[in-house]
């Protein structure tokens, strides 16, 4: 039977951590936007813009995307960024 | 025995490629639900502002950074498994699995709230849209319970080795679980931040 012998290997810890608190702070930066300091089309590219780069920030560090072969890495950026630019420009132009 | 180190540094896609199929798959069934859904807006912005005005934003709040501490968790516990401390890797399961029950709990006094107000799925196009998205991400919720009660269950076979299928199992699994909060970020700006 083939194992895997646990290493120690590299500590992510500090850097999941450092990602999780910049997520909750984007998550209450766009709580903020939704009544606060924007005209209300402005909050609404603020808040779809911030919740896709948290999008980001979830796929890059916790699915460890920022490890993965390019094309999957390209693959996800592509999807965050289309879906992003789609949403906002539909918000706006229809 | 054959053992292998991990080499965690190593430029490879976690996970399996099947469950990147799905998780890309599923992103864009999504995306076309979000488009729906600001399509729709657009074509009656006073009732989606009014239904907007609805929802319990401080649920909603409460529910994302539930989600968001869930996955910390997972995170977590992929690491601290793959480097060999699986009863600490078993805690974080266990708290990722605690968060997605608090989720589940807080989405059904959430839509029992409501339909008892009479905003049910019927009410108007923004509650069935709700009623159908918040839905179709609470399925995913149960089924990234199924997987995190299994992983909980394999994780405890685990002392000081861990055969690589147990690994791409913890691993596929963990990316599920981010797909479901992933998913929930956006629709918490959809339905519960923009006016």
């Amino acid at each position: 039977m083939s194992t895997v012998a646990l290493s120690k290997g590299e500590d992510h810890t500090k850097s999941l951590i450092q990602v999780w608190t910049a997520l909750v702070v984007l998550t209450l930066l766009s709580w903020w936007f939704r009544d606060h300091g924007l005209g209300p089309d402005a909050a609404v590219a603020a808040i779809l813009f911030i919740s896709f780069v948290k999008v980001y920030l979830v796929g890059h560090s916790f699915m460890e995307l920022k490890f993965a072969p390019s094309w999957l890495r390209h693959s996800f950026t592509a999807w965050c960024s289309l879906s992003c630019l789609l949403l906002i420009t539909l918000a706006f132009v229809l | 025995m054959n053992t292998t180190a991990i080499d965690t540094g190593a430029r490879r896609a976690p996970g399996e490629i099947g469950i990147w199929g799905f998780v890309l798959c599923d992103l864009i069934v999504f995306s076309l639900y979000f488009m729906t859904f600001l399509y729709e807006r657009a074509q009656r912005p006073e009732m989606f502002l009014e239904g907007s005005h609805q929802l319990n934003l401080n649920m909603g709040l409460i529910n994302t950074l539930v989600l968001l501490a869930s996955s910390l968790f997972v995170a977590l516990a992929v690491q601290s498994i793959r480097s060999g401390q699986a009863v600490l890797g078993r805690k974080y399961i266990l708290g990722a699995g605690l968060g997605g029950a608090a989720f589940i709990v807080n989405k059904m006094i959430e839509w029992g709230i409501k339909i008892s107000a009479g905003y049910d799925a019927q009410y108007d196009l923004f509650f069935q849209l709700y009623y159908m998205m918040t839905g179709l991400h609470f399925l995913h919720v149960l089924v990234g319970m199924v997987v995190l009660t299994y992983l909980w269950k394999m994780t405890a076979a685990i002392r000081t080795n861990v055969t690589p299928r147990q690994v791409r199992f913890l691993e596929n699994g963990a990316i599920y679980w981010h797909l479901v909060d992933l998913i929930w970020l956006v629709l918490f700006a959809l339905f519960y931040l923009i006016k």
